[in-house]
């Protein structure tokens, strides 16, 4: 048993040495996904999910109506956080901001509009959107018909009491009916609720995605030196010696889980060091990592057992572990996803592993990433059973 | 003619190495796929409701939300566990639970409350905006006739009836919105252009990359060497390998643009302008193949080191997120790369209806640093040719 270990560890080793001094090894193991992911991280700035927008309001009536939408739900949109709110004085010069883009849409409230809500007229608003600015032009739009439904109700109200009894619009009775009217509670409360956050940052996503996809090709040199030994007559000799078949494969199988966990392991901790990724609970992303490079490696072997040669291994390699990390959404976030293609991302290792790193951006801890462990582990036995099977005929026939 | 035979068998090493079949012409082709479906069309967020009532008043706001301004998508979601998880993973912007007994609760006087739920504080104030309009509508109308009813003027029925009417009558407060300024991606573009040409662009070059391995093998395994003891000149080898390279770029820009005009409807613009856009990147591929090829001696990391850095140039040039999402000072730096000018011409072409004229300063970049590339190829490789 113990020469067993012996001979295992002693393979392992000295294909670990020379994966070292290669360069390629270490250019995609850990320069490529470093690299890559600062450079994702770089170019969007803020993530995709926040939001925030700058109107400019040009108030040219400057009545109490127009003051109490100026002060009452546009104040609050800046105090939301949601918007920078400038105050201009000129409708063309509004208008030329939106237009070169320094504001995503300027609102305008003409003069004369407090006056035409005080008499019953019919009275407008303009919003002037930017091309690219739709939502910032949508949420516009709806605090301004938010704000002019509430300005309508009463008016709806009164209108409504005096179709339904069929009274006389008498000055007097409208009065009545404006103050019965606001009396009336609000029927429907909007009541918030902020969620948990489970969506990663930027920069943990482009770290994680990245990590994820090149531990395919890091964990493939481990395996795929079996092709290289049998060509180069060393496998053989190595079977001479009183060594089993199960002993090479296993040697080989530990240098693949090795530079997998050491790629990962490098990537993750770079990449929190350096450039500000948040992986969360050291013991969970561990457990992550480790699982992820059981199912590429056994991918990896699986691979090596269809391939004829050590070029056709990492062909086939690279073609696996691109297609896996497109489907999976190592490029694209899968949570944009249609249904069908987010389901179809399911059967990839990618997409399992970087739910696991979503699971984590809320603080949790192992428990949150069972299912992914699960998993993980699953394909990497899966796979890996079946890429033993066929390896063992590889490593027999020399 | 001997040239051409170089070329030819360029090709053919190219069409005949299955693995790089794959990253040649299939690759670009899932990744089209992906990114259309993705990111093709939708801009609207997503909206998850619950409803557990499925009464008229109910139904009456979802279709308002539907109707809405912020031009929502709705998805309906059975039970608010599953919303919430939704919510949580990012697969909807924000949810928002109708309860049990909307419609029974609204009749009879009483308050109903709906749960808006959002993960990001910015984006969740923002849509609740649209929520609240078909809301506060929804509210006016219901007081209305709850005053009518309280005065006994009419039942609470009757009064919602006329109360709606009234509201869609009243002169009242209209919001006009007006567009200023031209959209960066119009919405004629189809869903699957910006990634068909962004695809395009990173794929050609990284074609080019793997080319320049070939070049190196050809050296180092004595090709070159013996076919100069060939009455086969110098010059004539340069033409040949150049014009390989080329052809190789060329083969795959036309499939990508043809497939994907013909399979998913993309419209490349102005067949000249897009041409001539196309012919003038592979050159700068061609180039940068040869004068890595030429100088490099190690085919295997010069592969790895080639393809990696073709991802970050196609990065860095917008070939894998547009240009226009960049913040500063990238967005100036981008430029640096042959990837950013080929997309800018593209999308003019393909975008803004321009011709020749409208791409001549992408044209003349890069046709310029094709031209600069290929004489220090060339150059490189006749060094390496004659010196051994």
């Amino acid at each position: 048993m113990a020469a067993t270990v012996h001979a295992v560890l002693t393979i392992a080793l000295r294909d670990l040495r020379q994966r070292v001094r290669d360069r390629s090894a270490i250019i995609l193991a850990v320069v490529a996904p470093f690299a890559l992911a600062y450079l994702f991280s770089v170019m969007l700035p803020g993530g995709s999910a926040a939001f925030h927008t700058s109107y400019a309001v040009v108030d040219l009536d400057g009545g109490p109506v127009a003051r109490s939408l100026v002060n009452g739900p546009l104040a609050a949109l800046k105090e939301a956080g949601v918007a920078d709110v400038t105050a201009m004085a000129d409708e063309a010069e509004a208008r030329a901001k939106v237009e070169d883009g320094a504001m995503a849409a300027a609102i305008v409230i003409p003069a004369g509009f407090s006056d035409a809500v005080g008499a019953g007229r019919a009275a407008e608003l303009k919003v002037i959107g930017g091309a690219d600015a739709t939502l910032a032009a949508g949420v516009a739009r709806s605090v301004l018909k938010g704000f002019a439904s509430g300005v309508e109700s009463v008016q709806v109200s009164i209108a409504t009491v005096l179709v339904s009894s069929g009274a006389a619009p008498d000055p007097a009775l409208i009065a009545r009916l404006s103050g019965e009217a606001l009396a009336v509670p609000d029927p429907i409360i909007l009541a918030d609720d902020r969620t948990a956050d489970r969506v990663a940052s930027n920069m943990t996503f482009y770290a994680a995605s990245m990590a994820v996809l090149f531990v395919f090709f890091a964990a493939q040199f481990g395996v795929t030196s079996l092709l290289a030994e049998r060509r180069a007559g060393t496998l053989a000799r190595m079977l001479a010696a009183p060594i089993s078949p199960q002993t090479v494969l296993a040697g080989k199988v530990l240098v693949s889980i090795v530079l997998g966990v050491v790629s990962m392991g490098i990537v993750a901790l770079g990449t929190s060091l350096l450039i500000g990724a948040r992986w969360g609970d050291p013991v969970a992303v561990a457990a992550l990592i480790v699982t992820t490079v059981l199912a590429a490696s056994g991918i990896a072997l699986l691979v090596v057992g269809f391939a004829k040669n050590e070029d056709q291994a990492g062909g086939l390699t690279a073609i696996v572990a691109m297609t896996l990390a497109v489907l999976g959404g190592s490029f694209f976030p899968m949570s944009q996803a249609p249904e069908g293609l987010a389901q179809l991302s399911l059967f990839t290792p990618h997409a399992w592993f970087l739910r696991g790193v979503n699971d984590l951006a809320s603080g949790a801890g192992v428990e949150a990433v069972v299912s992914s462990l699960a998993v993980l582990t699953a394909i990497g036995l899966g796979s890996g059973g079946l890429g033993l099977l066929r390896a063992r005929s590889v490593v027999l026939a020399r | 003619m001997t040239a051409l035979t170089i070329a030819r068998v360029n090709l053919l090493r190219m069409l005949r190495d299955r693995t790089g079949l794959f990253f040649v012409f299939l690759l670009p082709v899932i990744l089209i796929v992906v990114l259309g479906t993705i990111y093709g069309g939708r801009v609207a967020p997503r909206l998850g409701i619950v409803a557990g009532d499925r009464g008229p008043l109910a139904m009456d706001l979802e279709a308002a939300l539907r109707s809405g301004d912020l031009r929502l998508e709705i998805l309906e979601v059975p039970t608010a566990t599953e919303l919430r998880d939704r919510v949580e993973r990012g697969v909807l912007e924000v949810g928002l639970v109708i309860p049990t007994g909307y419609d029974v609760t609204l009749r009879t006087g009483g308050t109903a409350t709906i749960t808006i739920l959002g993960q990001q504080a910015s984006l969740l104030s923002a849509l609740r905006e649209g929520v609240a309009a078909a809301v506060a509508e929804q509210s006016a109308r219901i007081r209305a006739a709850r005053l009518a009813a309280q005065r006994g003027d009419a039942t609470f029925d009757t009064a919602l009836i006329t109360a709606g009417d009234i509201q869609g009558t009243l002169p009242g407060v209209s919001v006009t919105v007006a567009t200023a300024g031209e959209r960066l991606f119009p919405e004629s573009a189809g869903a699957f252009t910006l990634g068909a040409q962004s695809q395009l662009i990173l794929f050609m070059f990284l074609t080019s990359m793997t080319a320049a391995t070939q070049l190196i093998l050809t050296r180092q395994l004595g090709v070159s060497r013996r076919m100069l003891s060939t009455p086969t000149s110098v010059a004539t080898i340069l033409a040949g390998e150049t014009l390989g390279r080329f052809a190789v770029a060329m083969v795959q820009g036309l499939f990508i643009v043809v497939l994907s005009a013909a399979v998913f409807g993309v419209d490349w613009g102005d067949t000249i302008a897009a041409g001539l856009l196309i012919v003038a990147f592979a050159l700068v591929g061609t180039g940068v193949a040869m004068v890595i090829g030429s100088f490099a001696n190690n085919a295997d990391q010069a592969g790895t080191v080639g393809v990696f850095a073709g991802m970050v140039l196609g990065a860095l040039g917008g070939a894998m997120v547009p240009i226009e999402v960049f913040g500063e000072p990238l967005r100036t730096i981008a430029y640096i790369t042959p990837h950013a000018w080929a997309i800018a011409g593209l999308r003019e072409v393909a975008m803004r209806g321009g011709g020749v004229a409208q791409v001549l300063p992408q044209l003349g970049v890069l046709t310029a640093l094709g031209v600069v590339l290929l004489a220090l190829g060339a150059w490189g490789l006749r060094r390496a040719l004659t010196r051994g």
